[in-house]
């Protein structure tokens, strides 16, 4: 089994008390749209009040940031990627040491957000034969040590999952990790903001599994 | 005051292409507001296309989406139609006092009184063949989604299509359109479009309320 250890900041989800759901809402909207204003001032504040311990040991100032590509190659190299936007945030922030966007969608896979079930998302393997990795942003150097993937949303974590497995075949001794601002969850949204540590299984049977751990225990996740 | 929030809520990428000023009639919180859904198509529509059009925008206006459009002949204009039962937002290629096409008058009165519209150009500035392509542009940047009703392959919409594409919005292009062999529309595919047909319509609607911009 193959596991991707992961950090999330906030819940976003359809059910809970209504205007934590409308607030999540809204703020992965404005993070799709590339406007991480919101972002760039919760960074700060958890860097002030030295909340931010958990995440600075997630990503270092030595760790590379990798954008996790969208559902379909970029129109043109300027165009909205909201993982770049991410990274650049975090690095603005003092998290991370450099940001590459090593990974490049070849070809359009259906997004996961207009599919009904979770069966019609494509899978793992459909995301990794769909991305590369691209040689030309800089040439590779089989000792980076630090990798963390960057992306806005985990729900299952298959992208996700497909982006760790080329990855490592690239740098296979590094440790690489994964860091979204937001993870959907299936319960009841009480509180958006809550910073939590998880892990994507990838199982055999092609099927991921993001479980995400809580304070009680609780299990809590998708098994898809 | 408005438009100075408006600009505030952009990205930098948004920024970068938004028009340098924008000048407005009506009720300008219609595009604080969302969601918004442009609705494009042909000046020169079937009559399958007027059916069409009226279907998504009444589809649209029943969920509380604001209806974005360019006021031109044919789509543009049932969309408007229909989106005067609910919200709608005009984005004139002309300055606000000038009405092209002319038909659209009453209906631009409309939009000024009870709904938005808006340009970005100027009272007396001459209005070119390329403020029209402009005008789709923004009309993407305001707009959380656009569907494409129909087109050809020398149409304005593409335009928007592209731009959506850039911005990172939805672009949904109907079923009709990819049949007629419309090159860049197919194009549009292999960059995230999506083909909007009868049977993933309704579910790919409701979807679209959530995902709605909005300031925080």
């Amino acid at each position: 089994m193959m596991s991707l250890t992961t950090f999330t900041l906030f819940e976003y989800g359809k059910k809970g008390d209504r205007s934590s759901v409308e607030h999540s809402n809204k703020m992965v909207s404005n993070l799709k749209a590339c406007r991480v204003g919101f972002l760039d001032g919760y960074l700060k504040e958890i860097k002030s009040e030295h909340k931010g311990n958990q995440l600075e040991s997630h990503i270092s100032s030595s760790s590379i940031l990798i954008p996790i590509p969208k559902s379909a190659p970029l129109l043109i190299p300027t165009a909205q990627w909201p993982a770049r936007e991410i990274c650049k945030v975090l690095l603005q922030n003092g998290f991370g040491g450099d940001a590459l966007a090593l990974i490049k969608r070849e070809r359009a896979v259906p997004k996961a957000a207009f599919q009904k079930s979770s069966e019609a998302r494509p899978s793992v393997q459909i995301h990794l034969e769909s991305l590369s990795i691209d040689k030309s942003v800089k040439p590779l150097n089989s000792l980076v040590e630090d990798i963390v993937l960057v992306d806005d949303v985990v729900t299952q974590g298959r992208t996700a999952m497909a982006c760790f497995q080329l990855i490592m075949e690239e740098f296979k001794s590094a440790s690489i990790k994964l860091f979204c601002p937001f993870r959907t969850v299936m319960n009841e949204i009480d509180q958006w903001d809550k910073p939590k540590m998880g892990v994507i299984n990838y199982y055999e049977s092609g099927k991921t599994f993001h479980r995400i751990d809580t304070a009680e225990d609780d299990f809590e996740g998708f098994f898809i | 005051m408005y438009i100075e929030k408006f600009y505030s809520q952009l990205s930098d990428a948004e920024k970068s292409v938004a028009p340098k000023s924008l000048f407005y009639e009506g009720d300008f919180e219609l595009l604080l507001k969302s969601p918004k859904v442009a609705v494009v198509g042909s000046r020169d529509v079937t009559d399958l296309g007027i059916k069409r059009t009226q279907k998504i925008a009444t589809e649209l206006v029943n969920r509380g989406i604001t209806i974005v459009s360019g006021l031109a002949s044919g789509v543009d204009t049932e969309a408007h139609k229909i989106g005067l039962k609910g919200k709608t937002i005009a984005v004139l290629g002309t300055p606000l006092s000038i009405c092209n096409p002319v038909a659209n008058k009453n209906l631009l009165d409309e939009i000024k009184l009870n709904h938005l519209a808006i340009s970005q150009f100027p009272e007396g500035s001459v209005v070119h063949a390329s403020n029209f392509p402009a005008r789709n542009k923004t009309m993407a940047l305001i707009s959380d989604a656009t569907i494409i009703i129909e087109a050809s392959e020398n149409s304005g919409t593409k335009h928007q299509a592209w731009e959506a594409i850039r911005l990172g919005r939805q672009v949904f292009i109907m079923e009709n359109v990819l049949k007629a062999d419309v090159k860049w529309a197919a194009k549009a595919l292999e960059y995230g479009g999506m083909v909007l047909t009868n049977e993933n319509f309704d579910f790919i609607f409701d979807s679209l309320i959530e995902f709605s911009l909005e300031s925080l």
